[in-house]
């Protein structure tokens, strides 16, 4: 049986009457590359908060390697780049490493750590005296230096360019290529997470929308046609093809849905109410757009035509 | 242990280059000791013994204090407002290992100010190797693991900005009030009645009732005691409840 590196049954989070994160149940297993989306205020950081045990849940368990998330993180399987992660003044990259280092008990070398990091030049520089990019370097090299099975970061490429970024996966691929080690990280760039990420976590409203691969969540979703017509043309294309259609949100605009690109495409041009087609090819951010905005409408009980 | 030792060579590795601890722990106490020592002159009778080792025990407990707030404390302020302490969080280093790993490095810390001070003395005339100048400023430097436990709780309670003003204040306040500067017994008695209460005194004394073979040593290590258990415990409390809300 494999281990599932984070799995979490019935999780939910409450913050007095406020349910940051409702009934989530999931189970990553080990090895995988994860993303974790969601829009602002999604539950996203309750969610992870809550596996890295910096928040205990109102109901439900989690078990992150098959313990609790304290002892996972007491064995020192969790390494973890918080976002505000503010490195100690007055000490070089060096001598930070070798400490944190100690806290593991099977520590990298801090040579190792350095390369796997890509900051072996600045194994002796004072850590406060680095730039913003390399100071998130010596924490990802501190997050690396106890050798997890987990590692975790929180918008790991923000503020980053895109060599730097390109540069970054590169590095965190090398380290994930040892079997068995789990990454999971949260963006907000949905091109990053198609690109990287093995699995994808959506997040919507403290629900999870979904939990699949990139390539599953762009795929089967049907051929899609946007167009601009009044609303009662739109509905009565909509009765006349048998087709869904959903009004988007700039006014007088539609998406209708099918299975056949080009038959689609032929029935909705064909109809003279109808203007200023648009085919709509599959994308990461189209799918996360549909999850997050149906989630969205099925709570407000939002129009679908 | 080994994560403990870790925290405290980072810790020391970083007081030791924190212009602060030159300041507070080193710099004052020893300044003071030299103005005070020339001013009265160091082999003065004072309190049954002489003024240059009653006065070497006052700045090593002042020392001490300035360890306590201003690196203790202060910093500890600061690495929670950061989220350094946030990061320890997902480190196996246990709540109980940083607190004491924050006591072992103010007492490494501190036997910086009590070996400085002693070479000073000693080289002032102050004959530091016959009186029982050593047990004394022993008995200060174990009781300053009381000062530790108060910087670790300022660390948890005060903001890093309200940290860097309310430590410079408490350590002039524990200084005087504390009988540090001017002996108690030539200011008005009501400070003897506060210094009673406060670590400061309490240290110090158990320094100086050895070096005058006498006093109230029992009442000092209960005071010294219940610094140490009510500002350590709530201090150790505050930093593993790690229910940090966010969001």
């Amino acid at each position: 049986m494999t281990t599932m590196a984070i799995e979490c049954r019935g999780l939910s989070k409450r913050y007095g009457a406020y349910p940051a994160l409702s009934n989530v149940t999931i189970a990553i297993p080990e090895g995988r590359t994860v993303a974790i989306l969601g829009p602002n205020g999604a539950g996203k950081t309750t969610f992870i908060h809550l596996w890295l045990g910096l928040l205990h849940p109102s109901e439900g368990i989690c078990f992150v390697l098959g313990r609790s998330p304290r002892d996972a993180i007491n064995e020192g399987l969790v390494g973890a780049v918080l976002q505000e992660t503010a490195l100690p003044s007055l000490v070089t990259a060096a001598e930070l490493l070798t400490q944190i280092g100690r806290f593991y008990r099977r520590p990298l070398p801090v040579k190792d750590g350095l390369a796997l990091a890509g900051i072996s030049e600045l194994a002796s520089r004072r850590v406060d005296r680095l730039s913003g990019g390399q100071r998130r370097r010596v924490a990802f090299a501190m997050a690396l230096v106890g050798q997890p099975r987990l590692l975790f970061l929180d918008e790991p490429t923000e503020s980053m360019d895109l060599d730097a970024r390109e540069a970054f996966w590169h590095q965190v691929g090398v380290w994930a290529e040892h079997t068995g080690r789990t990454v999971c990280f949260s963006t907000h760039n949905l091109s990053e997470a198609e690109r990287y990420a093995d699995d994808v976590v959506v997040l919507s409203r403290g629900t999870l929308a979904a939990f699949d691969t990139p390539g599953q969540l762009t795929r089967g979703r049907g051929a899609r046609v946007r167009f601009r017509a009044s609303e009662s043309s739109a509905r009565a294309l909509s009765a006349r093809l048998g087709v869904n259609v959903r009004a988007l949100s700039e006014r007088n605009r539609f998406e209708a849905t099918g299975a056949d690109l080009d038959a689609l495409l032929r029935a909705v041009v064909s109809d003279p109410a109808c203007s200023a087609f648009e085919p709509v090819k599959d994308s990461l951010e189209d799918a996360f757009r549909d999850l997050v905005g149906r989630h969205d409408s099925q709570a407000e009980g939002g129009m679908m035509l | 242990m080994k994560a403990t030792m870790g925290q405290v060579t980072l810790d020391l590795l970083r007081t030791v280059r924190n212009v602060r601890y030159l300041i507070f722990t080193l710099g004052i106490p020893v300044g003071f000791y030299l103005l005070y020592g020339a001013m009265y002159g160091s082999n003065r009778i004072f309190a049954h013994t002489l003024w240059g080792a009653y006065f070497l025990v006052s700045m090593a407990t002042y020392g001490a204090i300035g360890t306590a707030l201003n690196v203790t404390g202060a910093e500890a302020a600061q690495e929670r407002a950061a989220g350094w302490q946030r990061y320890l969080a997902l480190t196996p280093l246990t709540g109980a290992q940083y607190v004491a790993a924050k006591i072992i490095t103010a007492l490494i810390a501190n036997l910086g100010v009590v070996i400085l001070l002693t070479l000073v003395a000693g080289l002032r005339g102050v004959a530091v190797f016959t009186l029982p100048v050593l047990p004394a400023i022993f008995s200060v430097w174990l009781g300053s693991i009381s000062f530790a436990a108060l910087g670790l709780w300022i660390g948890q309670v005060l903001n890093s900005s309200t940290a860097s003003y309310g430590v410079v204040v408490l350590y002039l306040v524990l200084g005087f009030l504390g009988g540090l500067w001017t002996p108690l017994s030539i200011l008005p008695p009501i400070f003897a009645h506060i210094a009673w209460y406060l670590p400061s005194y309490a240290a110090a004394s158990l320094g100086w009732a050895v070096l005058a073979h006498h006093s109230e040593t029992l009442r000092n290590l209960g005071v010294l005691a219940g610094y140490i258990i009510v500002f350590g415990g709530a201090g150790g409390l505050l930093y593993a409840r790690r229910e940090f809300r966010r969001e």
